[in-house]
């Protein structure tokens, strides 16, 4: 398959990409990516490089210093606002 | 992690002006909207401003929040628009910088090496997360907010689309072109290492 209707089908792939491949939008893509290896081979390195930075993402840890000056202006707008109710 | 009616108590808590509480759900949620702030402004400086500034105002309109939705989403949403103001204010590269569509008919005109299934410990997880990091970097804005928003963060199209005041069929083409480039560097990197010939 070429030419349009292929580069189609291969855009609809990456919007879809993470759906369950079973649903019944994603029929013709499950089916296309049966018969076509290369595309299947594509979509596999899309899907590896999306859960790489899925997990990227989760890894991501506040610095504590940045913390420590976020809860010292917490607790301080606190102090301001009994001072302005004095 | 705490349930709906956990969270419900501590956010009442905060709301009496309980500033334990508040601080509750900062460590809660804190490392998710560090790394959303990261993500999107791509540089640790505007992501301490953006994750300070987000629960900052989150507090000062705690009282406007009305639990339509869960508290994470409401500050998540004030996370991204600060993190998009931040950007503006910069405006590096928001609005130019192209990529190309994947050339589709190459795919098809030589045969495509897989991938193995990439485990962390075959690389230096460190230099792997900078060389991640780095490439994620590398995108243009219009196409990382799109790809952080839709692929790291898990948001629809439609949503997406939405907080960015673009259109949905916009957001599909960026997110491909985004995947696609991603695809390409990490491709290089794994080349680097050895782990693909």
């Amino acid at each position: 398959m070429k030419g349009k209707h292929h580069s189609k089908l291969l855009k609809d792939i990456c919007d879809f990409l993470g759906s369950d491949l079973d649903s019944p939008p994603c029929s013709s893509i499950k089916e296309h990516l049966e018969k076509c290896k290369n595309c299947e081979i594509y979509v596999d390195k899309l899907k590896k490089t999306v859960a790489l930075y899925r997990k990227l993402s989760m890894d991501t840890k506040v610095p504590d210093r940045v913390n420590r000056e976020l809860f010292a202006k917490i607790y301080f707008s606190k102090d301001k606002d009994k001072g302005r109710e004095k | 992690m705490v349930n709906r009616l956990e969270e419900d108590k501590i956010l009442q808590r905060a709301r009496q002006g309980d500033r334990d509480a508040f601080a509750e759900l900062v460590k809660m949620y804190g490392d998710r909207i560090y790394g959303l702030a990261l993500r999107m402004t791509g540089n640790e400086k505007d992501a301490e401003d953006v994750y300070q500034d987000t629960f900052l105002m989150a507090l000062r309109k705690l009282d406007q929040f009305k639990g339509e939705s869960s508290f994470f989403t409401w500050v998540y949403h004030i996370a991204i628009n600060m993190a998009i103001s931040k950007i503006k204010q910069r405006k590096k590269n928001f609005s130019e910088n192209g990529l190309e569509d994947p050339d589709f008919d190459r795919l098809h005109q030589e045969p495509q090496k897989s991938w193995p299934d990439i485990e962390l410990t075959q690389v230096d997880r460190e230099r792997f997360r900078k060389k991640l990091s780095k490439a994620l970097e590398k995108l243009p804005e219009i196409y990382r907010t799109v790809f952080i928003l839709r692929d790291m963060h898990g948001l629809s199209t439609e949503e997406t689309a939405r907080i960015l005041e673009i259109t949905p069929s916009n957001t599909k083409i960026r997110l491909m072109r985004a995947r696609n480039f991603l695809k390409n560097e990490l491709e290089s990197f794994l080349k680097e290492e050895g782990i693909l010939l």
